[in-house]
């Protein structure tokens, strides 16, 4: 067993007086897909924007590839860890475009020689499956689907280690949410990122996740790999869970494409 | 909700406005007299081919004299609107995306000068800072920034909260880079419109300063001497104060029609 | 088709188009719809396929710059446009009551949730107060309501979504609706709670009677409480049919990519 690319240890977040995570712990490993599932107020989101340095944390420790995670962080600890939201329509700038962000980022990290910012640009955009002509146009111009691209891309750019995508696909429609997990299937695969992929959606995590972690109420209540825990959850809250899914009817005939993961 | 053609208030603001300022640029080119000569035997003369406007008590032409005026209060009105906007921005910025004690400070700022009449609290600080463009530009600056530092204050707050802020901070710019950078530009399209709106606000401050005598300094023309003079004679010589009346009012609907027409457009195009 | 015949609610040739800038815009065309009394319609469609502007059709509520163009909604037969507006309004807001997506903004946040329920009872089916409370109490029940008289005098702010999603269910009862028209009743609430509103509305839909329109992106959730299930793409039906049928036997191509689309967690 290699080193975790993510070890989170004892975490704990209060909102006031409320406790939102009591103590977690759990590891990524390197170009591991980790889902972390949950209801409203479980707590999952708040893991993520702990993980990715958006809040400081009130107790426990986030170390990236061995290096602490601390209340302020360094130019490269940050471009360690990078963030995909749920909504695509807010987490970009209305005035700013995919093309012009991508370059910012590019500069300000100095990732590539002056004279290659825009070849660095084109190579990113090549690996969401975005176009440089949709690059250049305003979010408001782009599809839902477009802008989680963009959303990837900003993230993928910085050449991060780790990605946390909270809720990536549930503000999309269905016949694009497929192409959106595959996109985080090749990123692992091709530039070994690892994933936190936090999500209410258990069929994602199936699709998507290598291992899953169940919270409830601040915290993990079961976890393991995603053959085992969705296929026979132990915890009665997991088995709820599952129950509650809405599935098709057995006799819908659907490819069964997606079944198999990518 | 207008059943008008977008873009026609936009039009017919630019018309007026453009009108103006050119009329003021080209003032010696339009004005067949200079608008401080005086010609004591052509005094309170009605509207003639060579004095279309008539002339005033001293026998000045009142054309020259409202075209010429213009030069002076456009002036006065834009450059005043500008050391405000800059305070104002700044302020809001900063406020909005640190909150916190800052954040409160403003606030109570804001609230306080607000609270105030804003032609009362201008003309009490001219009135301390003494008469002439200097004691404008300072007293305007001091309280019409309120307006803009609300206004950003409140956008920035929003924007704060923002995924799209995060993951610019979480991408690793700095916070001077996404406030400057990110955010302003965010603003930009509400204060344009603000400052076009501000600016017949500041116009008319000028106008009643300088009717009252704490504004711009004879022999200098400006609208508001030229109405204080006039009235003396309104019943009888109308021309001398309704002229440059007519002028205040045709700027302040002409910059009024502009920052409509620019809010429509900034609408339409999001 | 005879008129006589016609029971129900029947939508025939509806158009809704809205105006942008200075071109009207079709937004859903030739939608043609029946929905009996004691059975489901589902509409199923992605964002911006006008799934929702039919609903709101129905009930006039279509926002301002929105009209219905073209075609007839109604009622046994009574046609709801033509109708005096009176008349139209109390067939609406009496025989068909509305279920919106977010339970959050659809209750009024300084009244009583049983109190709201009981105003429903005493001024569309005129009880007196005494039975209207009784009544509304009774209803708090059906929807399966915790603890339903202390949770009588609580305000909204109080409930959790799934609980508020119950009372905005029970007001839309206390009309006595012959139909239910539902959007996205589920999609803002947590999937433990969704299924107990769907297995609900299910109940609801059997045991009073009552006919069902149900609208929703998500194929699984429709194809849960629907007999019946109309596939929208771009303002049109493209696919329609006993759900069991579409299901299995899709005829056009989109709702083949739908169904393909379809993540399944049973391997």
């Amino acid at each position: 067993m290699s080193a975790p690319l993510l070890k989170v240890d004892g975490l704990r977040v209060e909102y006031g007086r409320t406790v939102a995570v009591n103590d977690v712990s759990f590891e990524v490993a390197p170009g591991e897909i980790v889902g972390l599932v949950g209801e409203s107020g479980s707590g999952k989101t708040t893991i993520g924007r702990a993980v990715a340095g958006f809040l400081t944390p009130g107790a426990g420790s986030i170390d990236l590839a061995g290096d602490r995670l601390g209340a302020t962080r360094s130019l490269a600890q940050r471009r360690g860890v990078q963030m995909v939201f749920q909504d695509p329509y807010l987490s970009l700038n209305p005035r700013l475009s995919t093309w012009s962000m991508l370059r910012e980022l590019v500069t300000v990290h100095r990732l590539a020689p002056k004279a290659q910012v825009d070849d660095f640009v084109r190579t990113v955009l090549g690996e969401v499956a975005l176009t440089e002509e949709l690059a250049r146009v305003r979010p408001s111009r782009l599809s839902g689907g477009q802008r989680q691209r963009a959303a990837i891309a900003r993230a993928v750019v910085l050449r991060p280690q780790l990605i946390v995508a909270d809720e990536p696909t549930s503000a999309l429609d269905v016949s694009v949410q497929a192409s959106i997990l595959r996109l985080f299937a090749s990123l692992r695969t091709e530039l070994g990122v690892g994933f936190l992929v936090i999500s209410h959606d258990l069929s994602l995590v199936r699709f998507l996740c290598d291992s899953v972690l169940v919270m409830q109420d601040g915290e993990i209540v079961e976890r393991g790999p995603v053959a085992e825990v969705l296929t026979a959850p132990q915890h009665p809250y997991t088995q709820r869970l599952l129950k509650a899914v809405p599935r098709l009817p057995s006799y819908a005939k659907t490819s069964g494409n997606n079944r198999e993961k990518p | 909700m207008t059943s008008t053609r977008p873009g026609a208030t936009l039009v017919a603001g630019l018309a007026v406005v453009g009108t103006m300022i050119v009329l003021a640029i080209a003032a010696p080119l339009v004005t067949g007299h200079d608008p401080t000569a005086l010609g004591l035997t052509a005094g309170l003369q009605p509207p003639s081919w060579s004095h279309p406007f008539g002339t005033d008590q001293l026998g000045r032409d009142v054309w020259a004299r409202v075209v010429y005026a213009g030069r002076t209060d456009l002036r006065v009105g834009v450059l005043a609107v500008l050391a405000p906007l800059a305070v104002g921005t700044l302020l809001g910025l900063l406020a909005g995306y640190f909150g916190g004690p800052l954040d409160r400070v403003v606030r109570f700022v804001i609230d306080t000068v607000m609270a105030f009449p804003f032609y009362v609290i201008v003309l009490a600080l001219v009135a301390v800072l003494g008469t002439g463009e200097r004691s404008i530009y300072l007293a305007l600056a001091a309280v019409a920034w309120v307006n803009y530092a609300r206004v950003v204050r409140n956008g920035t707050r929003g924007f704060a909260g923002e995924n799209w802020v995060a993951a610019a901070r979480g991408g690793g710019l700095s916070r001077r880079r996404v406030i400057g950078r990110h955010i302003l530009p965010n603003a930009v399209p509400q204060l344009i419109v603000l400052a076009v709106t501000d600016v017949v606000f500041v116009i008319l401050a000028i106008v009643t300063l300088s009717y009252l005598g704490l504004g711009i300094r004879p022999p200098t023309p400006d609208w508001g001497t030229m109405i204080f003079d006039g009235q003396a004679f309104v019943t009888t010589q109308w021309w001398i104060a309704v002229f440059p009346g007519l002028a205040v009012l045709v700027t302040g609907i002409g910059f009024s029609l502009l920052a409509d027409g620019l809010a429509d457009l900034y609408r339409e195009r999001d | 088709m005879s008129e006589l015949a016609e029971t129900g609610l029947t939508v025939r040739g509806l158009a809704v188009t809205a105006r942008r800038r200075r071109e009207t815009v079709t937004i859903v065309s030739d939608i043609d719809l029946t929905l009996a009394r004691g059975e489901a319609v589902g509409i199923v469609g992605e964002s911006g396929s006008g799934k929702s502007l039919i609903l709101k059709a129905i009930m006039a509520l279509l926002p301002s710059g929105v009209t219905a163009t073209a075609g007839e909604i109604r009622l046994d037969g009574t046609e709801l446009a033509h109708a005096p507006a009176r008349a139209a309004r109390a067939a609406r807001g009496h025989r068909l009551g509305l279920i919106l997506q977010d339970p959050s903004t659809a209750l009024d946040p300084l009244m009583r949730v049983g109190d709201q329920i009981a105003e429903v009872r005493r001024h569309v089916v005129g009880r007196d107060g005494a039975s209207a409370r009784a009544e509304a109490l009774e209803l708090l029940e059906q929807v399966q309501i915790p603890d339903a008289a202390g949770r009588y005098r609580a305000y909204p702010h109080e409930l959790s979504g799934g609980q508020r999603q119950r009372v905005v269910i029970a007001r839309a009862l206390a009309g006595e609706p012959e139909f239910l028209l539902c959007d996205e009743p589920t999609t803002a609430l947590d999937v433990t709670v969704q299924a107990e509103i769907l297995s609900l509305l299910d109940d609801l839909r059997t045991s009073r009677a009552m006919g069902l329109l149900f609208v929703s992106h998500d194929l699984a959730v429709v194809s849960q409480v629907s007999t019946q299930l109309l596939v929208m793409r771009h303002g049109r039906i493209v696919e329609r049919g006993a759900t069991e049928q579409v299901l299995t036997a899709p005829s056009h191509p989109y709702m083949r990519t739908l169904l393909d689309s379809v993540i399944e967690l049973t391997a």
